[in-house]
């Protein structure tokens, strides 16, 4: 039976090889999504441990925990915490990076051994650090001995700051008065070395060397021997314990668990200790908050292409089959039992999944390294690879799919072993209506969604409330927009053959025999081509719909970090400052020093640059209610001062988001220094008018005024409203913001210090952190849109979308690039007799040609153009409600569906590749076509 | 005489691996105008071949083909499928009529390939009438009975008035009464329209319905009767 089905597989191999592809391409879907999600989240992990490091400059698996016991009091909790210490990794699962457990005595007065000028006695306080000769370096002297000196002396070991503060020396050594050991002497150590940390990143250092100012180190052994021994509760010792959790080893699967247990453990509450983990619970706690979000997102947008490799499957073993009835039917005929056959199909088929399994796999892995570096859609490039590895979860997809399957191109199996060869011709004659068509099934399909495009463009107002609270894509709404193009798929095929018809109708009497042939043909046996060409309209439609989503949710994006950004770069530089003095002395003048401006014009990679000082200010404004009466009211605005003429040159966004352009308001505000144009809530909620007066104050008390010259709604890094949530209710708040002269703004508040905003020429921005450490500037703010727009397209959210919708349309492209061609040479290979009849006949090669170019533009073109129009239509009706979903928080600018045509280009070269593939393969198999060989294929 | 078609030692040689085999050994006939011609022989004798040749969908090795005494073996290809669209018939063995189009469509088919654009529905309905299915133009191949596709193909061979009709093994798989049908049928045509048919057959009892016939053994020319 195998040597039988080897035979078999080798006589289809075309179909075999398409079966196979179609395989390979389910188990790399199947288990390339999985693997794509764990890959993705895991970097989003990573991505937050690395930001919180960046951020607050501390390790982010930084476990922290103190104890104290004073003489044997609390030394129940000071051991539970030790013992704690200890295990702690364990018990939250977590692998151990370092661990380092630092004892020390209270400071204790100690006297020299050496006379001296200065001090004799100083503040010591006897420490010990576990491993500390592994992660020092000694600077001078030796590392102390882990035993006691023959004259009963402890060696210690200082750091170079405590060296130098205390200004000891080598050898010097110190007796401690209050410290009696167990027979009753007071204790001795001696300064044999000084160390500092031996590497200046090594984690084990949580704090550096110089913050060890009074600590005299001994070895780890004889602090416990000599201060923590059993009896020998004389002393107060304190201990920290900093456990440094492996944060790369934690998979983001545990994050949740870890999590709790982290929560759990910053509960226990004892006194006199500590525990702290901030940088774990608040990286592990945003990420599960965003995880959901994203898994179920990336889950929705994959079902369409799963639904589709099932129906390709089904479509393919439907066809190899439909060629094999004849082979079915002998085999009966010889005997074969119903049970053989289907075992001769099963045993094919597990070995076709077996086989694709194999190959699937790294195919799998592959794409979604690929899909790691999208930055749009179809589009690769500069993100960073994808580390994917092979998980449990994509063998049990990729498993189930192929069983599924196989199961599936069995049910044929199933079907024509039972009946007679008799019976299938009979049926194959039969062009009947499909059960779909009969059923309605186009309308029905296409009428849920447009009634869930109704009912959610009815509730758009929730849908952002519920995006807001952090809820992933509502599955319905993706499942609509899905639903909406298989349905008017459908329609398109009820449709066609009446457009067919009516153009054979148009046209008819005149026809050349080739146009005439292909229009029956098309006619008469279209039922057989719709499975191909539903496949044609959802690649076209899903491919519009998809890029257009991919493009939208990225541009709104990108568009509102342009605009909240105001600038190519940002900077404020740090400014010396009287601020301690005044804090002593009230009555002095805070005073700031300005540094120097210019030296940005050193800057080859900055074009322009100008000042902008921002600050809060209180505005005191007056409100007339309808009875006369005035109320005061004191509102709080930002104020933004500019020099206009070279804040015109910077600022970047769209200038036309107000009623005039953006010039015109700078144009206004510059013709009198103590002009402000003011945000438009000026208007609509504190009543002021244009040529109004409002008075302002910083926080130093200093006031300003400023008269009305414009209102505007939109103002670079100017959010209108907030929304916060005020006792679980949503508020929505309004902003005011006051623009004003920069001059005018320093003469009445002082020099202070003012944001630089530049215009770079592109260049990476590595140039101005380079430029500032050459230079030893400090900053205490630089934003660059480069790295804010890079951050948007490495999201993980972004990314991801981006990704699986560039997948599903490379996936559905092959499946519909492979269909077609199989479509194709099968119906070619059908037909060969037909066309040896139309050579004899006299036709023409190229009339023949003709005839299956002609099929191919009513089956393929004609899919095309009615699949561009259903992804347009599914684009403007879904898109606006699903780019909701990927609204930042300070979403701003109104969210607009964008299409990019490089975008369609992009898609319809693809198609035409395909199509000319498909059509050069046709061209060659007819060429080689002999009339006398295809007539005798009917002689058989 | 005048001859429709003549042939001066025709000899077809096919490569097969290991070497070549010689299907027509030097074959010349002459077969007049309006007769009905018939080539015997068993399957294998190179009848079928002969008929390709004559019907110029191959072309032979060596030898000559005239068609009212113009050498075709020079012509071109599209000279040769312009000749076959418009001077020659075809009615094969099998089943050979274009599914996707009813009786009356397939007739219309070869005049259409002909470039007959005028009268062509009553050409095609004295065709189909003319084999007797006048009644049955608008069905599909699949809906009628061998016999009844077979005469459909001889009405769509005819339709757009070949001089010659070509037809392989017209007969074999009809029953013996269609077959004798089909033979009446090609005797009125030859007096009624003036056409020249030659027919293939392996079937004894039809050879005698011919106004000449050939019999072919072994791809060479064994015996002709008039």
């Amino acid at each position: 039976m195998f040597r039988f089905m080897m035979q078999k597989i080798r006589h289809k191999k075309w179909l075999v090889l398409c079966m196979l592809i179609g395989n390979v391409l389910l188990v790399a879907v199947a288990a390339g999504y999985p693997m794509y999600k764990e890959a993705s989240l895991q970097r989003m992990l990573s991505d937050e441990f690395d930001g919180y490091q960046e951020e607050t400059k501390t390790y982010p698996g930084l476990i922290t925990m103190t104890a104290t016991e004073m003489k044997g009091e609390l030394l129940t909790e000071f051991l539970k915490i030790e013992d704690y210490a200890g295990r702690v990794l364990n018990e939250l699962s977590l692998k151990q990076k370092e661990w380092v457990a630092c004892q020390n005595l209270s400071s204790a007065k100690a006297v020299s051994g050496l006379v001296r000028e200065d001090a004799t006695e100083q503040t010591i306080k006897i420490a010990s650090l576990s491993n500390l000769p592994a992660h020092s370096e000694v600077i001078l002297g030796r590392m102390y001995e882990n035993t006691v000196t023959e004259d009963g002396f402890l060696e210690a070991v200082v750091t170079e700051a405590c060296f130098v503060e205390k200004n000891l020396l080598l050898g010097e050594e110190f007796t401690f008065k209050g410290l009696k050991d167990r027979s009753g002497n007071p204790v001795h150590i001696r300064v044999v070395g000084v160390i500092r940390n031996s590497d200046k990143h090594d984690l084990y250092w949580v704090k550096k060397p110089d913050a060890y100012r009074h600590e005299a180190f001994i070895a780890e052994n004889l602090f416990t021997e000599w201060f923590r021994g059993e009896e020998s509760r004389r002393f107060s010792v304190n201990g920290s314990w900093y456990i440094l959790a492996d944060c790369d080893s934690i998979r983001h699967q545990n994050a949740q668990e870890i999590k709790e247990k982290v929560s759990t453990l910053l509960s226990i509450n004892e006194v006199g200790t500590s525990i702290s983990a901030g940088g774990l619970h608040r990286v592990l706690g945003e990420y599960v908050a965003k995880e959901k979000k994203i898994e179920a997102t990336l889950m929705i947008l994959q079902i369409p292409v799963l639904a589709l490799l099932a129906a390709f499957l089904f479509m393919i073993s439907g066809q190899m089959l439909s060629m094999e009835q004849n082979e079915i039917s002998q085999l009966k005929s010889r005997g074969a039992s119903r049970g053989q056959i289907i075992r001769l199909y099963l045993m094919q088929n597990l070995l076709m999944a077996g086989a694709a399994l194999v190959i699937g796999f790294p195919i799998g892995m592959g794409l979604c390294s690929l899909l790691g570096s999208s930055t749009a859609f179809l589009e690769f490039g500069s993100g960073r690879m994808l580390s994917v590895r092979i998980t449990g979860e994509a063998v049990l997809y990729a498993t189930v799919a192929l069983l599924g399957s196989v199961f599936l191109t069995l049910i044929p199996v199933l079907r024509y072993s039972g009946v007679s060869i008799v019976h299938v011709k009979r049926k194959k004659a039969q062009n009947t209506k499909k059960l779909w068509q009969k059923l309605y099934l186009d309308f029905i399909t296409t009428g849920i969604a447009l009634y869930g495009f109704y009912t959610f463009s009815q509730r758009t107002e929730e849908l952002k409330a519920s995006v807001a609270a952090g809820k992933p894509l509502d599955p319905l709404l993706y499942l609509s927009a899905s639903l909406f193009l298989l349905g008017s798929g459908m329609l398109f095929l009820r449709l066609q053959p009446y457009i067919v018809r009516f153009l054979f109708f148009l046209q008819k009497r005149f026809l050349k025999p080739a146009g005439y042939a292909s229009y029956l043909q098309t006619i008469r046996t279209g039922s057989k081509q719709q499975f191909i060409m539903l496949f044609v309209v959802l690649t076209v439609s899903l491919g519009i719909f998809n890029a257009t989503v991919a493009r939208t949710i990225i541009a709104n994006a990108e568009k509102n970090t342009v605009y909240l950004s105001g600038a190519d770069l940002i900077v404020q530089e740090y400014w010396k400052n009287n601020e301690a003095y005044v804090a002593k002395e009230p009555s002095a003048e805070l005073v700031y020093v300005e540094p120097d401006f210019s030296k940005y014009e050193n800057l080859s990679q900055i074009s322009e640059f100008t000042k902008v000082y921002r600050t809060q200010v209180e505005c005191e404004t007056e409100k007339q209610s309808a009875d006369g009466k005035k109320t005061k009211n004191v509102i709080t605005a930002e104020l933004m001062a500019i020099r206009t003429k070279e804040f015109g040159e910077i600022v970047l966004g769209d200038r036309r988001l107000n009623e005039y352009h953006l010039n015109e308001y700078l144009n206004v505000l510059s013709t009198n220094a103590g002009a402000v144009l003011v945000s438009d809530s000026f208007r609509t909620k504190q009543g002021k008018k244009l040529g109004d007066t409002i008075t302002y104050k910083n926080s130093e008390g200093k006031t300003a005024e400023g008269i009305i010259y414009g209102f505007f709604e939109y103002w670079p890094d100017y959010v209108p409203t907030s929304v916060s949530e005020v006792d679980g209710e949503n508020v929505t708040e309004n902003n005011y913001l006051v623009v004003a002269h920069l001059s005018y703004l320093q003469e009445h508040f002082g020099m202070r210090p003012y944001e630089i905003w530049m215009k770079t020429d592109g260049s990476d921005i590595s140039f101005f952190y380079d430029w500032a450490e050459e230079n030893g500037y400090k900053y205490t703010m630089v934003k660059s849109l480069q790295e804010s727009l890079a951050d948007i397209r490495t999201d993980t959210l972004f990314q991801g979308t981006n990704g699986i919708l560039t997948l599903s349309f490379i996936i559905i492209l092959l499946l519909c690039g492979v269909g077609y061609l199989i479509y194709w040479i099968l119906s070619i290979r059908e037909r060969e007799l037909l066309f040896g009849i139309l050579r004899a006949m006299g036709m023409q090669k190229n009339e023949i040609l003709q005839m299956l170019f002609l099929e191919q533009v009513f089956c393929g073109v004609f899919s095309i153009v009615f699949g561009g129009i259903a992804g347009l239509i599914a684009s403007r009706l879904y898109v606006p409600m699903i780019q909701i979903t990927y609204a930042a928080d300070n979403q701003v600018l109104a969210q607009t569906l964008i299409t990019d045509s490089a975008d369609t280009v992009k898609l319809f070269a693809v198609i035409a590749v395909m199509l000319v593939i498909c059509i050069a393969v046709l061209v060659r198999n007819i060429a080689s076509m002999k009339i006398t060989n295809a007539l005798k294929l009917g002689e058989d | 005489m005048e001859y429709m078609i003549e042939t001066k030692n025709i000899n077809r040689i096919f490569p097969v691996t290991g070497g070549e085999f010689q299907a027509l050994k030097d074959i010349s006939i002459s077969i007049p105008k309006g007769s009905l011609a018939i080539l015997k022989g068993r399957s294998g004798s190179g009848k079928t071949t002969l008929m390709n040749i004559l019907g110029a969908l191959d072309r032979p090795t060596s030898g000559e083909l005239f068609y009212e005494g113009v050498d075709i073996c020079k012509y071109s290809d599209r000279q040769r499928e312009n000749l076959r669209r418009t001077r020659v018939g075809f009615v094969f063995q099998s089943v050979s009529l274009i599914p996707m189009m009813t009786a009356f469509e397939n007739v219309e088919f070869s005049m259409r390939l002909a470039g007959i654009n005028e009268g062509r529905k009553e050409r095609v309905e004295e065709c189909l009438k003319m084999v007797g299915l006048g009644g049955r133009m608008g069905h599909m191949p699949q809906e009628m009975s061998g016999g009844e596709q077979q005469r459909v193909a001889i009405a769509r061979a005819l339709a757009h008035r070949p001089q010659v009709i070509f037809a392989d093994e017209p007969t074999a798989e009809l029953d013996s009464a269609t077959a004798v049908a089909v033979m009446k049928l090609f005797r009125e045509l030859v007096e009624r329209e003036k056409v020249t048919i030659i027919m293939t057959t392996h079937d004894v009892g039809l050879m005698s319905a011919g106004t000449i016939s050939y019999e072919l053994e072994d791809g060479a020319l064994k015996a002709a009767e008039e």
